[in-house]
């Protein structure tokens, strides 16, 4: 196993360098359009956390997509396939980079940017009090660089953002694994097929939750689900059924069948 | 093994490693079910595809982080095998030619030292002198346990390295025997008598006033096999070939 993470990153630490660098520079480029065009107030918690998912999710996407892109080549194919080493061995190795590596790097990436953006969008926020002299009149209150690890205090707001954040990681990695399936599957343009699979399916998993899940004063079953004191009826049982199906079990059932795939691959 | 363009020699050394299933019957490469690509079969068998891939990294890499799959990989041999072949390791492999790669992973294929290795089209992309070179590291290195299946056009670069061969076609095996049994067989000669060119089994065309030639080989001399030559035999009228063979066979010579 230990071999195989090291072979492959001889293979590809030249792609993934230039990726964290292309991820960096779109990141730095993306928080400098952000303070120009829509202000400093951007960069207040809810601003990072928007920019988080979304990059998450783009370069998440490309990175696992294109992770098994060696499959569609046939020289790579025979070399991958060829190695000597269960496909187990092969898929954890892939897992260990895409779920593991990539989360770790980008994270890193993130606060890169994050934090000196922050910095600097509170001297704009500050420059722009001390203009409108409110100085002396109500406190400063400064952008805080959000942590994705806890919950900045207890409050009810603070543990709202902090579930919202991993209710979207846990999403992510299920995405991630479907463009991970995807990039097995597809023979050819394997990514651009399972960008367009994956728009399909969410207009009809929309879909599926609009019309078989709504109740008649229109609230998503998912509504009751996240009250405080939700009504423990079958439709509370179905929204847990189904969140806790697209948190832990899609992930592992696309890796499952990933498995498969790479299993009966044949070149 | 020879045959046509897409006669099924590249189909069959992707069924004997794994890389493709077969659609009905079954496959046993060294005791082993190919299809199932279990490690230690993938690490006792080890295939030079006609298009292949190399990673962009340093010869001494390739030693550093693939060496470790194949537990008989002698990286003496493999350093010898890189000097013979004048491969130069200080470069990375995006910045070699195709010749130059193709050297590279002759000489990590043979010092991996798998009981099975395969090689399609070996010498495609090869100049004249690494050709030879082919031939040399070939000799030298190449232990008897060592099965080495061949699939080749340049067949003037295996004569004299291979003692078995196997001739097929879209039908199936139209020839498969130790290279000792068709010489004892056939003889291989040029003539410019015409007699005896129209009575041979099979005759090239004439060039410069004489042909190619084979003969059965009653008198029993020794010739050098002509691979290119059984070749053409063989494709164009096997039938007086393989009774001469079979003939031979019948009396126990094989």
């Amino acid at each position: 196993m230990t071999h195989l993470v090291l072979s492959h990153w001889a293979e590809n630490r030249k792609r993934y360098m230039l990726f964290f660098f292309a991820m960096l520079g779109l990141m730095f480029f993306g928080a400098i359009c952000l303070l120009i065009s829509a202000n400093y107030s951007s960069f207040c918690e809810e601003g990072q956390m928007g920019m988080f998912m979304f990059a998450l999710y783009a370069a998440g996407c490309i990175f696992s997509g294109t992770f098994l892109g060696a499959l569609n080549h046939k020289g790579k194919a025979i070399t991958f396939i060829m190695q000597p080493a269960s496909v187990l061995e092969k898929l954890l190795c892939a897992m260990f980079y895409v779920i593991v590596v990539f989360f770790v790097v980008y994270v890193i990436t993130f606060y890169l940017i994050d934090i000196p953006f922050v910095a600097i969008a509170n001297n704009f926020k500050k420059a722009t009090y001390q203009l409108e002299g409110n100085y002396y009149s109500e406190k400063f209150t400064p952008y805080q660089v959000i942590n994705l690890f806890s919950a900045k205090d207890n409050t009810s707001k603070a543990l709202e953002i902090f579930g919202i954040v991993w209710y979207a990681i846990f999403g992510f990695w299920a995405v991630q694994a479907f463009y991970f399936c995807g990039s097995t599957y597809f023979k050819k343009f394997a990514f651009v097929k399972t960008l367009l699979a994956s728009f399909v399916l969410f207009v009809f998993f929309i879909m599926f939750i609009v019309l078989c899940f709504n109740n008649k004063t229109g609230d998503t079953i998912f509504e009751n689900y996240f009250d405080e004191n939700p009504i423990y009826n079958a439709r509370y049982y179905y929204a847990g059924f189904l969140i806790c199906f697209l948190k832990y079990g899609l992930a592992p059932i696309l890796y499952f069948i990933s498995y498969y795939h790479i299993k009966e691959k044949e070149v | 093994m020879l045959g046509k363009n897409g006669s099924g020699k590249s189909t069959f050394l992707k069924l004997v490693s794994g890389l493709l299933f077969c659609q009905s019957g079954g496959i046993s490469t060294n005791g082993f079910n190919p299809e199932k690509r279990h490690p230690d079969f993938l690490a006792s068998i080890y295939l030079i595809p006609e298009e292949f891939n190399l990673p962009d990294v340093r010869v001494a890499d390739l030693i550093k982080y693939y060496a470790s799959f194949y537990p008989n990989f002698d990286r003496l041999q493999f350093e010898k095998n890189i000097l013979d072949f004048e491969v130069p390791a200080d470069r990375t492999f995006g910045e070699m030619s195709l010749g130059q790669k193709k050297k590279a992973v002759i000489s990590f294929g043979l010092a991996c030292n798998t009981p099975i290795l395969l090689m399609d089209e070996p010498t495609n992309g090869l100049d004249i002198l690494s050709k030879s070179q082919f031939k040399k590291v070939m000799c030298e290195h190449v232990k008897p346990s060592q099965c080495i299946i061949i699939s080749t056009h340049q067949v003037k670069d295996l004569e004299n390295i291979i003692n078995r061969v196997t001739i097929i076609d879209e039908q199936g095996i139209v020839l498969d025997k130790e290279v000792e049994a068709i010489t004892k067989a056939l003889y291989f000669t040029q003539s410019s008598d015409m007699q005896e060119v129209e009575k041979a089994i099979y005759a090239d065309s004439f060039t410069k006033g004489s042909a190619d030639i084979i003969v059965a080989n009653t008198a029993m001399q020794h010739s050098n096999l002509d691979l290119e030559l059984l070749y053409k035999a063989v494709a164009t009228n096997p039938k007086p070939l393989l009774e001469a063979l079979a003939a031979v066979v019948s009396q126990g010579i094989e």
